[in-house]
């Protein structure tokens, strides 16, 4: 009896640091976003607000960030897509010596430091003229995408079996048909999880960004970091901000949990 | 109305032959076997008919029209696939209705004909499940139902049979045989399961390393076979080894045979290809054998045989035994019985044993 009170406690005592260990960061992120008035000698916030966001909304810098964010993450989605679901449909049905070795190089840049990529295209970029161009973060963004993407959906791929295809073939369906009526209904969770993968890569991208878009590009990201580390302490608007880069991160969790049953951490179907 | 024809295929795999057959003919309406260990090529056969293997030279022949460059989806045959290949993600009637909803059919045909597929194979209760929700026993019928809903030109199956339990499996064999008589379509079936052949098919190629070694009903694959291979792998076969040494009637087709250790052996042989001299193999199995007693001992084709060794299975006894230094077996019913060691005298049936050529 005794015992399993003292079991059930540690059972707690452990519950509990690591439910701190990951509340507390969001906990402090949203006191800051939404405080209005908190004299520094008091633990929680006098009044709260949106004061914050209206500030945020009025600097035309911020502004831009939220265009460049917003319109960013989906474009790098659908470029990385396009690319990754020809991509996840060859290595998942032609396991030969090339796409084994594709996978193993696509899965080492997870692996990768960002920065190492980004020196490696810094003069690559100055010699093109692209370091500023809208369009040329793009590809940059996708560089870190592409691995989170392409496991999904190889994965996504290779839980169809082949003889499904085959058995479709000989029931009439030409090879188009074929990914309409086969591939698409059983791997469509997959592709979806991971152009979602792309869409957040994008949003949190902060190093390439910087190295290649900034100054003449600042997104979600940047603009934070400028505002508690470049210039000037306003931790404030920088909560602000990362509420936006946090909501659609959270919608999403919620979104695939409740509706889709994926498991983001597997990606498969 | 279907005649199926290869000519001149060819097939390989690397350096492996997967498929060398000059000629091979299906006939209307004709339930055709091919049988061979795995890695046979039986397999890549059927995928050739089907389209979904291409050849390397040779031509595909249904009723006469050329077919070889044909893509499967355009050669309206029905295949069952040994996983079954069901769509996991449509229920039954999607499944069954795959086919006819590619072809654009009216739903109200489409409904009549699924209906007329699942009441044949009794399936009509589980249109609304899934593949999931089914059985193996299930399962394999929403595949055939799927394949003869499209009223194809010949069926094609690809073991449809070896992921299910060996007493189920031995239920579906003759309601695939009935089925197949009933709608009269050509259909070719890949097995390397001997007993499910002999019961299915009207006729049986037997495959080995990518080529037919024989033709034939199955009375005759299992009597007559041509070659060693074949012998060996239909039934129980042992072998004795000797010299032709004599043709005792030439229209009987009997020869004496001299095995290697000097016993004589009367036995059947194809006179087309054995003559006096020539090195054979006598294919003797358990039901060639019959017991003699010793006063019968100096007619020919009695030998002594020694028991090695005795398994009782139930409704026979099955022995390992020796004649001279051949080991061959022998069953007797369960009310007879010898222990190992035990001499005892046996006759080889003159008729069924088969002398033939190895060199």
């Amino acid at each position: 009896m005794e015992r399993e009170k003292k079991q059930k406690l540690w059972d707690a005592i452990i519950i509990s640091i690591v439910m701190i260990y990951i509340l507390l960061p969001m906990f402090v992120l949203f006191e800051y976003a939404f405080a209005e008035v908190w004299y520094a000698y008091q633990l929680f916030p006098v009044k709260l607000g949106l004061k914050w966001f209206s500030w945020v909304f009025k600097h035309h810098d911020t502004r831009m960030a939220f265009f460049y964010s917003y319109t960013l993450a989906p474009l790098v989605m659908l470029a990385t897509l396009a690319l990754c679901i020809p991509a996840g449909y060859v290595l998942a049905t032609r396991r030969n010596r090339l796409s084994i070795l594709t996978e193993n190089l696509v899965n080492m840049n997870m692996a990768l430091p960002v920065i190492v990529i980004g020196i490696g295209l810094l003069p690559l970029y100055t010699r093109l003229g692209l370091v500023g161009n809208y369009w040329a973060l793009i590809p940059a963004h996708m560089i870190g995408a592409i691995p989170y993407t392409l496991r999904s959906i190889t994965a996504a791929f290779m839980q169809v079996p082949k003889d499904l295809e085959e058995a479709a073939r000989v029931l009439g369906a030409t090879r188009l048909q074929v990914i309409r009526k086969v591939y698409m209904p059983l791997t469509w969770r997959g592709i979806l999880a991971g152009g979602i993968f792309a869409f957040s890569w994008s949003l949190n991208e902060f190093i390439l960004t910087l190295l290649l878009g900034a100054p003449a590009i600042k997104t979600l990201p940047i603009s934070i970091y400028e505002y508690v580390g470049g210039y000037y302490l306003t931790p404030q608007p920088a909560a602000a901000l990362s509420i936006f880069i946090l909501l659609p991160s959270i919608l999403v969790a919620i979104l695939f949990e409740r509706y889709l049953q994926v498991s983001l951490g597997l990606g498969g179907s | 109305m279907t005649v199926i024809v290869l000519e001149n295929i060819l097939k390989k795999y690397g350096k492996v032959v997967a498929a060398d057959i000059p000629y091979l003919e299906i006939k209307d309406g004709e339930f055709f076997g091919l049988l061979g260990p795995s890695g046979s090529g039986k397999t890549t056969t059927l995928r050739i008919i089907a389209g979904l293997t291409k050849p390397d030279r040779g031509r595909v022949l249904l009723d006469g029209e050329d077919i070889t460059n044909v893509p499967p989806e355009k050669r309206n045959l029905g295949m069952v696939f040994q996983s079954w290949a069901l769509f996991p993600h449509l229920t039954v009637f999607e499944n069954i209705a795959f086919g006819l909803r590619l072809r654009k059919l009216p739903e109200d045909e489409i409904r009549k004909r699924v209906k007329w597929a699942a009441e044949l194979l009794q399936i009509d209760n589980l249109l609304e499940r899934y593949p999931y929700q089914l059985s193996g026993g299930q399962q394999q019928r929403v595949a055939v139902a799927r394949a003869i809903v499209l009223y194809p030109r010949a069926l094609l199956f690809d073991e449809p049979l070896s992921n299910l339990d060996a007493k189920l499996r031995e239920q579906v064999r003759f309601e695939l045989r009935k089925l197949q008589k009933e709608l009269k379509i050509t259909s070719v079936y890949v097995t390397h399961d001997q007993a499910e052949a002999f019961a299915i098919c009207d006729r049986i190629a037997i495959m080995n390393f990518g080529k037919i070694e024989q033709v034939g009903a199955p009375e005759e694959i299992y009597s007559r076979p041509k070659t060693k291979f074949v012998a060996e792998f239909i039934g129980i076969t042992r072998f004795i080894d000797g010299k032709v040494e004599e043709i005792i009637d030439r229209s009987k087709g009997l020869v004496k045979v001299v095995s290697e250790d000097g016993l004589e052996i009367i036995s059947w042989a194809d006179l087309d290809r054995v003559d006096k001299g020539k090195k054979v193999s006598v294919v003797v199995r358990p039901d060639y054998i019959s017991l003699a007693s010793k006063s019968s001992s100096r007619e020919p084709n009695v030998f002594k045989a020694i028991v090695d060794m005795a398994t009782y299975v139930g409704d026979i006894v099955d022995y390992e035994i020796r004649v001279g230094k051949w080991r061959l077996r022998f069953r007797t019913p369960p009310t007879i019985r010898f222990g190992s060691g035990e001499e005892i005298y046996v006759k080889l049936d003159e008729n069924k044993l088969i002398a033939i050529p190895t060199a």
